[in-house]
C-alpha cells in the first residue's frame, strides 16, 4: 500500500514531462523480492544474505528518493541493483537452509544407524 | 629517430583514449562470479539464473566495449549478483542431492537390517521348533524309562526330589561273602534297568548301601565296589558312560532296623537314581558328602574312625536267600545314632 502510494505521487510529479517513465514495476519487484528474503530465517543467519538484504534496502530507499527527485532513469538502475542483490540475498538464504537440513539429516541418519548397529550386534 | 619516438607516443596516446581502459572492478567481479556458477557440479540446476546472469554480463561486456562505462558497472552489477545467486541456487539443489542420497541409503539399510532381522527371526523359529521336538522326545523317552523301568520285577520305582530312585535289594545281587562281584542271576535285572534308561538323557548316579555290621572304613569300601560294579555293567548294557557315576554310602543311609535280619536285608541295596538335571553326569560336580557317608573319591585319604560306644560282635553274613518279591522300602526316616550299631 505504502509502495502504491508512493508510485502514484511520483507518477503525479514525473507526469509534467520528464523523459524516463517511472520504473513502477522494477520498484514492486525489488519490493518484492526483498520481502520473500526477509521473510527467509536463514537471511538472518548467514552473513553473506544478510550484506546483500542489506544492500537490497538501502538501494530500495535511495531510488525511492530518485524518483521523488524525478532521476528516473538513475532510480531505475539502481532498481535493477536492489532486486539483484533482494534475488541473491534470497538464494544464498536457501542454499543456508539447504546446507543445514542436509547437515542435519545425515546427522540424524548416522545416529540412527549406528544406534541400529548396536542393536542388531548386541542381540 | 626523436620524430619517430614521438610519432609513436602520440598513436599510442590516442589509441589507449579513443578504445576502453581497464574495466571497472564490477565486471571483473562479475566474470568471476559467472565462471565460478558456470563451473559448479550442479550449475545445470541453475539453469534459467545461470542464462539471466549471461545476459547481464554479456549487456555489460557491450556497454564496456561501447565506452558506457556506467551502463556497464550497473550491468556487471547486476551479472554479479546473478551469478551468485545461480550458485546458491545450485548449492541448494547440490544439497538437496545430498539428503536425497542419503536418505535413500538410510533407506537401504534399514531393509537391509529388516531382512536380517528377518532371517535371523526365521533362524530362531527353526532352532525353536527343533528344540521343542527335542524337549518332546526327552519327555517320551523319559516317560518311557521310567514306565517301562516301574515294570521290572525286583526293582522299586519311587520318584523322589534327586529324580526317580531304583531300588534294587541286595538280595541275590551280590554274593553273601561281601564281595562286589554281581551274581548272575541278578544281571537279567539290570539288563532291564539299562534297556529301560538307555534312550533317556538324565544323568544317572548308581548309590550302594549296606547294614550297620562290620566296620564303617570296610562297608564304605565294600558299597564303593558294589556301585562301580553296577555301573559298569550298565555301560556295558549301552549306556553312556559319560552318563552315569557311583558312589558307596556305607551304612550312613539306613532305611529300616539295623538289629532285626529283615531290616538288615533291607538296608543292603542298590539305588540307581535318574536324576532330574539332563546332561552329562561326568560333567557334573559330585554332591557334597553327607556327614557319614563317603564318597567315590580317591583321593580322599582315609579318615581315622573313633571308636564304637557299643562295639557289636562280628555277625555272619547273611545266607543267599531265593529272590523273593521285594517288599515295599519304608520311608527313610533319621534313625539315632544308638540304634546303628
Amino acid at each position: 500500500m505504502k509502495t502504491l502510494m508512493l508510485v502514484v505521487a511520483v507518477a503525479a510529479l514525473a507526469g509534467c514531462g520528464a523523459a524516463t517513465p517511472i520504473p513502477a514495476d522494477r520498484l514492486a519487484r525489488a519490493q518484492e523480492t526483498v520481502t520473500l528474503a526477509e521473510s527467509m530465517p536463514a537471511t538472518t543467519t548467514d552473513p553473506k544474505a544478510l550484506q546483500h538484504l542489506q544492500l537490497a534496502k538501502n538501494q530500495l530507499d535511495h531510488a525511492r528518493k530518485l524518483m521523488i527527485d524525478g532521476e528516473n532513469e538513475d532510480a531505475k538502475w539502481v532498481l535493477m541493483r536492489a532486486e539483484a542483490d533482494a534475488k541473491a540475498a534470497l538464494y544464498l538464504a536457501n542454499a543456508s537452509a539447504a546446507k543445514t537440513d542436509a547437515q542435519q539429516t545425515i546427522e540424524s541418519i548416522r545416529q540412527a544407524m549406528s544406534t541400529m548397529q548396536q542393536g542388531g550386534s548386541g542381540s | 629517430m626523436k620524430r619517430s619516438i614521438v610519432a609513436f607516443a602520440s598513436v599510442a596516446a590516442l589509441s589507449i583514449g579513443c578504445g576502453p581502459g581497464r574495466p571497472p572492478n564490477q565486471l571483473v567481479d562479475a566474470r568471476i562470479a559467472y565462471q565460478q556458477a558456470s563451473g559448479h557440479p550442479s550449475a545445470r540446476m541453475a539453469g534459467p539464473d545461470l542464462v539471466e546472469a549471461k545476459q547481464s554480463l554479456d549487456a555489460a561486456e557491450r556497454a564496456y566495449r561501447d565506452g558506457d562505462t556506467e551502463k556497464a558497472k550497473n550491468l556487471a552489477y547486476v551479472a554479479h549478483r546473478m551469478a551468485l545467486a545461480a550458485q546458491a541456487r545450485a548449492e541448494t539443489a547440490r544439497a538437496g542431492e545430498t539428503k536425497r542420497t542419503a536418505l535413500a541409503e538410510f533407506q537401504r539399510f534399514r531393509e537391509m537390517q529388516a531382512q536380517a532381522t528377518r532371517a535371523e527371526l526365521e533362524r530362531a523359529k527353526g532352532a525353536l521348533t527343533i528344540a521343542q521336538q527335542e524337549a518332546q522326545a526327552q519327555r517320551q523317552a523319559r516317560e518311557a524309562a521310567e514306565a517301562k523301568a516301574s515294570q521290572i520285577e525286583g526293582v522299586q520305582s519311587q520318584k523322589s526330589e534327586r529324580g526317580l530312585v531304583l531300588t534294587l535289594l541286595d538280595s541275590g545281587l551280590f554274593p553273601p561273602s561281601g564281595k562286589a562281584d554281581i551274581l548272575p542271576s541278578a544281571k537279567d535285572r539290570l539288563a532291564e534297568v539299562a534297556s529301560a534308561l538307555k534312550d533317556d538323557t538324565r544323568s544317572i548316579l548308581v548309590v550302594a548301601h549296606t547294614d550297620a555290621q562290620g566296620p564303617q572304613e570296610k562297608n564304605a569300601q565294600l558299597t564303593e565296589q558294589q556301585a562301580n560294579s553296577v555301573r559298569q555293567f550298565l555301560i556295558q548294557q549301552g549306556i553312556d558312560e559319560q552318563r552315569i557315576r557311583s558312589e558307596g554310602a556305607g551304612s550312613s543311609q539306613p532305611i529300616a532296623d539295623n538289629k532285626t535280619p529283615q531290616g538288615r536285608s533291607l538296608n543292603r541295596r542298590v539305588e540307581i537314581i535318574v536324576e532330574e538335571t539332563p546332561g552329562s553326569g561326568a560333567m557334573q560336580a559330585p554332591p557334597p558328602a553327607q556327614p557319614g557317608q563317603k564318597a567315590k573319591t580317591p583321593a580322599e585319604p582315609p579318615k581315622p574312625q573313633p571308636p564304637a560306644t557299643q562295639p557289636q560282635p562280628q555277625q555272619p553274613p547273611p545266607s543267599p536267600q531265593p529272590q523273593q518279591p521285594m517288599p515295599s522300602p519304608q520311608p527313610q526316616q533319621p534313625v539315632p545314632p544308638g540304634e546303628q550299631k
